[in-house]
């Protein structure tokens, strides 16, 4: 059996919201709100910050575990995610084990925008069975 | 790139987790926060304590030639509203891959009695001279 994480959807992508997470993470790159800065680099249009979709997948891992019981979250951004794409992020328990008195899981995270992987990762929680919020997970076979 | 930073510390900072900048990253991600956010409740484990672009300049890059192209937190506990923390910023890694050079900053942040919060590592991605 294999525990899957409701997928949660987000977005779309605004220009507003770039804006905003680049106030608010000191994050001076302007291919994220400097439109022709991004085409001069090749990008169709600015890119969201690879932060966003990572906030969502861990904000996701909150809702279900709790922020305390993040362990870890490792995210690869592989393609950009452009204004006006929705995010859907989720994922997939791949590991249960007890160390040292507690019991972790690990799963395969993932953002994509419809169907394709924007970002791929590997997020470790320590959970114990009872604290799990079970209304955010789907059992699949 | 500048390789001689490998290894090598090359900044350090003083972050208060402020309710204000946690309900800005909220807005941000037009999420809802999960409760009331006074001092000691728990913050966002992904709330950008870290201010790693600031020292991009360290590794001699641009904006021009490179991105953020990965993200680690481990995290022995959630930071909380109204913290105190001390990052120190360490380059960890430098290495090519392709047309492509790759480095790690890793920050460990500590709270006011020294104890580990959580480490926050950057990869960052930089095109070499001559590719587009």
């Amino acid at each position: 059996m294999t525990m899957t994480l409701e997928p949660q959807l987000h977005g779309p992508i605004t220009r507003l919201m770039l804006a905003r997470y680049l106030v608010c993470s000191d994050d001076p790159n302007p291919v994220h709100v400097d439109e022709p800065f991004a085409r001069s680099l090749g990008f169709p249009s600015v890119i969201a910050q690879g932060m966003v979709s990572y906030g969502w997948l861990a904000e996701m891992l909150t809702r279900a575990y709790g922020a305390d019981n993040i362990r870890s979250l490792a995210a690869r951004f592989s393609s950009p995610v452009f204004p006006g794409e929705e995010v859907t992020v989720g994922g997939t328990q791949t590991r249960r084990w007890v160390e040292g008195g507690s019991t972790f899981m690990e799963l395969d995270v993932f953002a994509d925008v419809a169907g394709s992987h924007r970002m791929t990762g590997i997020a470790v929680v320590e959970v114990e069975k009872d604290e799990v919020n079970m209304d955010k997970e789907v059992e699949s076979a | 790139m500048n390789r001689n930073v490998e290894g090598a510390i090359i900044g350090s900072v003083e972050v208060t987790v402020e309710a204000v900048k946690v309900r800005d990253y909220y807005q941000a991600l037009e999420l809802d926060p999960p409760g009331p956010l006074e001092p000691g409740e728990v913050a966002p484990v992904a709330f950008p304590v870290d201010n790693l672009n600031a020292v991009w300049g360290v590794l001699d890059i641009s904006h021009d030639r490179s991105l953020h192209a990965g993200h680690a937190i481990s995290a022995q506990r959630a930071p909380r509203i109204g913290e105190r923390l001390t990052g120190v910023t360490r380059v960890t890694r430098i290495w090519d891959k392709a047309a492509l050079t790759f480095a790690t900053l890793s920050t460990r942040y500590t709270d006011t009695r020294g104890d580990e919060v959580l480490v926050s590592e950057m990869t960052i991605v930089e095109r070499q001279e001559g590719q587009e």
